[in-house]
């Protein structure tokens, strides 16, 4: 009971790995995504 | 600046403030290590906030205007709002445990944020089953609207209200040495997120323009099949 | 478009503001007050015997020098808001933070002998973040303060 907090490094890493996923994950969904959609608007104009 | 160039300048601002953080700054009095957590949750929750602020403006913008341009850039900052708030509740979760001793509990900001990402996302849901543009357009600016008047509550519940979670941190309680990663990460957010949502918007604003238009006559497709 | 499509708009912007508006009003002035995540020692003394059995979140500072312990796990405390306090008894294994002076929320009933038998306790931390060379780190006090949310004595 000292009244600091010793160690936890495992939740400072699990929160870091889950945000990175998150932000790359979106992030290359949305260019995916655009992506797709540049081919499909070209498809529908010619 | 062109969306891509933000997203990379994010992205790199990004981790580099994450490294500096985590192996650089010095670690906290009484929080130890675990404390670090705070250079990615702040600027999530930030950001979060501001992205759901948008859609906000959009769906005002749109009702007034009635520019379906508003409509895309409604649906780019909500989705990417939604990303950002569902996944912080997952990171102050995990933040909760070694602190407070507990994984959730319902706390005001607790319960007004999980409120705020199941309101978003169910209007995200909703506009997926409707299909013309101006009804779609009409029906989500007035739920974000409604939904919006969570958003002032999340931010302010640790004021209003006994909870568990602390008030907001301002630069006078937080020592200089947290400070600018901390900033270098919000601001690194920002850059990656409004990236993210002009291009999402042109995405959005493609898909509505090719699935409005008028599809080929039936003639057409039958000599096609010929 | 005709101007009556921008009018119908215009007035579903001004009636979906105006509703959320209200909705805003009612649960910040209204709903708010009634809807309380923890009580305080005083509070808890006011609403009496209503208390005695109940299971509530009772909100407050562990008081200096209260904290006793007993065998294994077993340990006893006062969360005090400086002007009323409660004894809590405890016997899970209290978070890494617990200490004198900090914020706690612990959910309680109360037993026969007016103690607050504690079935699970939770720690409070402050909107401070010290680095260990910090001058600021030192001042104990201030940071007690900040642990906003969990009223502290001199604020009241």
């Amino acid at each position: 009971m000292s009244g600091e907090i010793v160690g936890g490094w495992e939740y400072v890493i699990a929160v870091y790995v889950i945000s990175a996923l998150v932000y790359a994950g979106y992030a290359y969904s949305v260019l995916r995504r655009d992506n797709a959609s540049r081919s499909l608007s070209k498809e529908t104009k010619s | 600046m062109k969306p891509k160039t933000l997203v990379v300048i994010g992205g790199t601002l990004l981790t580099a403030g994450c490294f500096w953080g985590l192996l650089f700054a010095p670690a906290e009095v009484f929080m130890g290590d675990v404390y670090r957590i705070f250079y990615i949750h702040v600027p999530t929750a930030w950001n979060g906030l501001l992205l759901l602020t948008a859609a906000f403006i959009c769906a005002v913008m749109y009702l007034m205007k009635g520019d379906l341009m508003w409509d895309d850039r409604l649906e780019a900052s909500m989705e990417a709002g939604v990303v950002l708030s569902a996944l912080l509740t997952v990171q102050g979760s995990i933040w909760a445990r070694p602190t407070w001793g507990v994984w959730w509990n319902w706390d005001p900001r607790l319960t007004t944020t999980a409120i705020l990402v199941f309101a978003f996302a169910g209007i995200l849901a909703l506009r997926t089953s409707l299909k013309e543009p101006r009804r779609r357009a009409m029906v989500t600016s007035v739920a974000t609207i409604v939904a919006a008047a969570d958003v002032p509550l999340v931010y302010f519940s640790v004021r209003f209200w006994n909870s568990l979670h602390q008030i907001q941190s301002s630069p006078e309680t937080v020592s200089a040495a947290f400070v600018w990663p901390l900033r270098v990460n919000a601001i690194a957010v920002l850059l990656l997120m409004a990236g993210l949502i002009s291009i999402r918007a042109e995405t959005v604003a493609r898909l509505r323009e090719a699935g409005s238009e008028p599809p080929p006559l039936p003639s057409a497709q039958v000599e096609g099949a010929r | 478009m005709s101007s009556n499509d921008g009018r119908k708009r215009v007035a579903l912007a001004l009636g979906a503001c105006a509703f959320a508006g209200t909705l805003l009003y009612f649960v910040v002035g209204g709903i708010g007050n009634n809807l309380v995540y923890y009580w305080g020692p005083t509070e808890v003394l006011a609403a009496g015997p209503k208390a005695q059995g109940a299971s509530i979140r009772l909100g407050g500072l562990v008081e200096k020098g209260s904290i006793v312990k007993g065998e294994g796990s077993n340990m006893s405390f006062t969360v005090t808001d400086g002007k009323k306090s409660f004894p809590v008894r405890c016997t899970s294994v209290p978070p890494q933070m617990f200490r004198e002076g900090i914020g706690v929320v612990v959910e309680v009933t109360v037993a026969g002998d007016g103690v607050f038998e504690s079935h699970r306790l939770m720690v409070s931390h402050g909107n401070e973040y010290r680095a260990p060379d910090d001058p600021a780190s030192v001042d104990l006090k201030k940071l007690m303060d900040s642990t906003d949310g969990i009223r502290s004595p001199d604020k009241e």
